[in-house]
């Protein structure tokens, strides 16, 4: 009877060691947090064009203007009211629709063109252009996608031209500062800044009637892309 | 076993960065839209009208050489120095000498007629017309009369006007004027699409001493009448 007295004492002490070990002092370090994505969004903004005003009689008896409802301001006009006679110009595909849409589509109009000369007599691209805001938080870099016309059955574009170019206002600028094609693309932008493309078709002058003859009356459709993309992804063109 | 795991660490790697690649965050701002060309287009309006109304005196429904002054087929006449600018007023003669036709189509709708050619028939010296004839702008830009250039039968260019005023030609190659012209002021002057010029050349036959009048003689010359888009008026050189 003793014996099994001493039995149970020893297992008392050692579930009480076994005890011991359960009951260790700890601390534990807690790790709460938020996360958020970024945004890349670049926003259309505003869009132009080009609108060749006829005033029969007038001196000069021709304006341009960046505006479809400007007034042309030549005097001397004897007869008929002025008209437009071409323009070129970009548009939100879905103007008009309400509510307000918000989208990254731009419809450009390029009608009735012929060769357009500056004061010098340069013959001077028709544009269509259209501002972005680049409202994204994370740093993107401008990559122009190729754009082209197609022209019509029976119609044929090989002797116009037709390019993007542009303006931008970075780093909080408050002036457009015009770059090339070729330093458009890469043009990194940061939140808030401005780029604002110009679509350009050149239709050009030749001194002879007939080589000029091919492109009037020609029809087509224009399709391009512009695509910003995080800064570091971004990969030169080949 | 060591060999196995680095293959998986290095395909694992490898669809990493392909993965990267395509997840790239972009914005897209798609471009659609239309493009047409205008056109410079001019077309001569049919019929032409003649001072002599250009009926024939010896045909089956001629008037007959003798009309009489005042009657619409009798011919009319100028004079001039031999050089240019007539000098007297065409005078309303009583004979029904010379005529003219043209190789005017019919009109039909949306046609162009770029050249209609007209024949001076059983002509004389002194001999007089006044020419009248429309050109309409057939294109979709509004344009303006350029420029008139006057070429042989081998299209050779004799001379070009760019304003109103006389001229003489030597259609017989022979040194001696033959044929003076008097072309109006439309140089300068504008029509929209649609619309139509009045235009009008007088012409008159010279003395060519150096001319066999004893055999029919024919010459032939054009009258190209170049227009232009309004706004590059005039083209100069």
């Amino acid at each position: 009877m003793k014996k099994i007295g001493l039995l149970a004492l020893a297992l008392v002490l050692a579930l009480g060691a076994l005890g011991v070990g359960y009951a260790a002092w700890t601390d534990t370090v807690t790790i709460e947090g938020t996360v958020n994505t970024g945004t890349v969004d670049l926003v259309v903004e505003e869009y132009s064009g080009m609108w060749m005003w006829k005033i029969p009689g007038g001196r000069p008896d021709y304006e341009l203007s960046t505006d479809p409802a400007y007034t042309p301001t030549a005097t001397g006009g004897d007869y008929d009211d002025p008209f437009i006679v071409a323009y070129s110009s970009a548009a939100q595909t879905s103007a008009g629709a309400t509510p307000a849409p918000v989208d990254d589509s731009v419809t450009v109009t390029f009608d009735n063109l012929f060769p357009l000369t500056d004061a010098a007599g340069t013959v001077i691209p028709w544009e269509a252009d259209f501002e972005c805001h680049y409202v994204g938080s994370i740093p993107v870099k401008v990559m122009l996608e190729a754009i082209e016309i197609e022209a019509d059955k029976g119609s044929d574009f090989s002797d116009l031209t037709i390019d993007i170019s542009g303006y931008v206002k970075l780093d909080g600028a408050t002036s457009w500062t015009k770059v090339t094609p070729a330093e458009l693309e890469g043009t990194q932008l940061h939140y808030c800044d401005w780029v604002r493309f110009v679509i350009e078709i050149l239709v050009p002058q030749h001194a002879g009637e007939a080589e000029n003859v091919p492109n009037m009356g020609q029809s087509g459709t224009i399709t391009g892309q512009i695509k910003v993309i995080q800064w570091n992804e971004y990969k030169t063109p080949d | 076993m060591k060999k196995f795991g680095l293959l998986l660490l290095a395909l694992v790697l490898a669809l990493g960065a392909l993965g990267v690649g395509y997840a790239a965050w972009t914005d897209t701002v798609t471009i659609d839209g239309t493009v047409n060309t205008g056109e410079v287009c001019m077309s001569l309006v049919c019929p032409f009208s003649y001072l002599d109304n250009g009926q024939r005196p010896d045909g089956p429904d001629g008037t007959g050489y003798l009309v009489g002054t005042s009657h619409p087929s009798a011919d009319w006449n100028a004079s001039s120095t031999g050089t240019a600018a007539f000098v007297n007023n065409p005078v309303h003669m009583t004979k029904n000498v010379g005529w003219i036709t043209t190789n005017c189509p019919e009109p039909v709708e949306g046609q162009v007629v770029e050249e209609v050619v007209i024949t001076l028939h059983n002509m004389y010296p002194c001999y007089y017309n006044h020419i009248s004839f429309g050109i309409t702008n057939c294109g979709t830009i509004p344009i303006k009369l350029d420029h008139v250039t006057f070429l042989d039968a081998e299209d050779v260019v004799l001379t070009t006007l760019t304003d109103d005023g006389y001229l003489t030609l030597d259609l017989s190659k022979n040194q001696i004027n033959d044929v003076e012209i008097y072309w109006g002021d439309n140089f300068g002057d504008q029509i929209e699409p649609g619309e139509h010029w009045d235009l009008s050349f007088w012409i008159h036959v010279m003395q060519d001493e150096g001319i066999d009048f004893s055999q029919v003689q024919n010459f032939t010359f054009k009258a190209a009448v170049t227009g232009v888009q309004w706004n590059e008026y005039p083209l100069g050189d």
